[in-house]
């Protein structure tokens, strides 16, 4: 039994290995200076992916800053002032549903929404705003997990001391739980930059520089799609996966050194 | 000792958690400028007897408070919780300082009512020196509290608590997570402090029942079984449960 669960764990290992191994060989002699920081030419086939970072990076961003505050909203109703029952018991199944739609159907449905009936057109906040309603059950369960464990103590204290429940909120509870809801942004950040499905109808394919929110534009994960799509760009698609690759993995080892420090205090 | 008027006071006060009575009709009056100790076995109501003084029972849901609690003759539920809680202060069973500097944890009080400048900082150094900490924390003002040995973070929250010049003082055990010479130290602050508030301390301590109280209130099963002058009630008991509990009250029981 020993045995088999070793040759398992290695197996799944090795398949991670093997990955990203390959998009190194494949992909690390296109991946320099030049390639990240360049425009790119003839229809993304050539030259660099500086429009694509920063589209992910602005993405990510916009993302979180549309998900954070109502992520944490919901979690603080929920947490601090809902009373249980069927309304709060509601909201609770809702989210764990949502976390399980498959990301498709939120592009799908932010493509219905903000791209037709709203009239944004593919745009980074179009984008953005998809990605949010799709980040939204990790940032409302990371928040309400946070707020949970801040001790009633320091609630009660607060309140003995002629403070409203939202002062409380503001002053005592929501800096306490904040490491907590900062460790749950950078996983669902991490989720943000290699999300495709969701921005696939909605982010655009714009090659230039987004400068404003209501510019089309083409992530790191689009651009990569469509690259491997045509088949034809060789190391540069490869390249394009290892950045996408690298650039999550940071994010989740930065959320895992916030988890770590946290638990190590 | 006490002025005609008690400070606070209730009338038939009953506690339901759910369907759990936990107080059963309760009449007790608080003087002012004393001392009341609540004792009785754990379980018997002197903390849900307590929290019912200063609406500590709004912050959870399914508990119900019937009866009149009178703050200077006055029901208290005609009063703002906040404004209420501000003239009724609390000390908690463990120390409960916010993870902020030991500044802002006294200043959190009067600075939530728009105190600031100078005020608000004579208003921290005078609380800090009337619970004797300023001595020892005058140098690092702006150190986390957390940083504070047990007995030092007690005497902040009582700090804390004074800052917001309350009328009434209630304390939930302060003292059972403290050591000898901290539980002193409350206790001495609680002998200083009788004398321009009212104070009412939960205590499962008979001892420092004794050291402590002007007068003491015994509960048992959700009732107020007998409350008078201190000595009285402790060693010439009128009713025969307060005797058998005096009588059979190690640590452990209560």
């Amino acid at each position: 039994m020993r045995a088999l669960l070793t040759a398992l764990a290695l197996l799944v290992t090795g398949m991670m290995i093997g990955l990203v191994g390959f998009l190194t060989v494949r992909g690390a002699g296109s991946l320099t200076p030049g390639f990240l920081f360049s425009m790119p030419s003839g229809s993304g086939g050539e030259g660099g992916i500086l429009p694509a970072a920063l589209s992910t990076l602005w993405l990510a961003a916009g993302a979180l800053s549309l998900a954070l505050p109502l992520g944490v909203g919901t979690a603080v109703y929920l947490v601090e002032y809902a009373r249980p029952g069927p309304l709060v018991c509601a909201i609770r199944t809702l989210t764990e549903t949502l976390a399980g739609v498959p990301s498709i159907l939120f592009g799908l449905f932010g493509f219905a929404l903000f791209v037709v009936r709203l009239g944004w057109g593919p745009t980074l906040l179009t984008a953005s705003a998809t990605l949010a309603l799709m980040l939204l059950p990790t940032v409302v369960r990371t928040s309400e997990e946070a707020l949970a464990a801040v001790p009633q103590d320091l609630r009660e204290g607060a309140a003995a001391l002629g403070s409203s429940r939202w002062d409380a909120v503001r002053r005592v509870v929501l800096p306490q739980a904040a490491p907590g809801i900062a460790t749950g942004a950078l996983l669902a950040l991490g989720r943000a930059v290699g999300e495709t499905a969701a921005v696939l109808l909605t982010s655009g394919v714009g090659l230039t520089l987004p400068r404003t929110i209501m510019d089309s534009s083409r992530p790191l994960a689009v651009h990569l799609f469509l690259l491997a799509g045509e088949g034809s760009a060789g190391g540069r698609a490869h390249a394009t996966a290892l950045a996408l690759v690298i650039g999550t993995l940071l994010f989740n080892v930065l959320a895992d050194l916030a988890l770590w420090r946290r638990r190590a205090s | 000792m006490s002025s005609y008027r008690p400070k606070m006071e209730t009338r038939g006060l009953r506690v339901f958690y759910g369907e759990r009575e936990a107080l059963r009709g309760v009449s007790l009056a608080v003087p002012d400028r004393s001392v009341t100790a609540l004792i009785g076995p754990s379980g018997c109501g002197k903390s849900t007897f307590l929290r019912s003084l200063n609406r500590m029972h709004d912050l959870s849901h399914g508990v119900r408070v019937e009866g009149r609690v009178l703050l200077d003759g006055r029901p208290i539920e005609r009063l703002d919780p906040q404004v209420l809680r501000c003239r009724v202060g609390m000390l908690f069973q463990r120390p409960n300082p916010f993870p902020m500097s030991i500044y802002r944890n006294v200043a959190f009080g009067p600075a939530l009512f728009g105190v600031r400048g100078a005020e608000l900082e004579r208003i921290v150094v005078t609380a800090l020196q009337r619970v004797a900490l300023w001595e020892e924390v005058k140098g690092r003002l702006h150190q986390d509290a957390t940083g504070l040995s047990g007995g030092q973070q007690q005497r902040l929250c009582l700090a804390r608590a004074l800052a917001m010049e309350p009328e009434v003082l209630l304390m939930d055990e302060p003292c059972s997570a403290l050591d000898p010479a901290a539980t002193e130290a409350i206790e001495t602050l609680i002998g200083e402090l009788r004398r321009t508030m009212a104070i009412v301390i939960v205590t499962h301590s008979m001892d420092q029942a004794r050291r402590v109280a002007d007068r003491v209130a015994f509960f048992q099963g959700g009732r107020l079984v007998e409350d008078g002058p201190a000595d009285q009630v402790l060693t010439r008991p009128q009713r025969e449960e307060t005797r058998r509990f005096l009588a059979h009250s190690p640590a452990w029981l209560a």
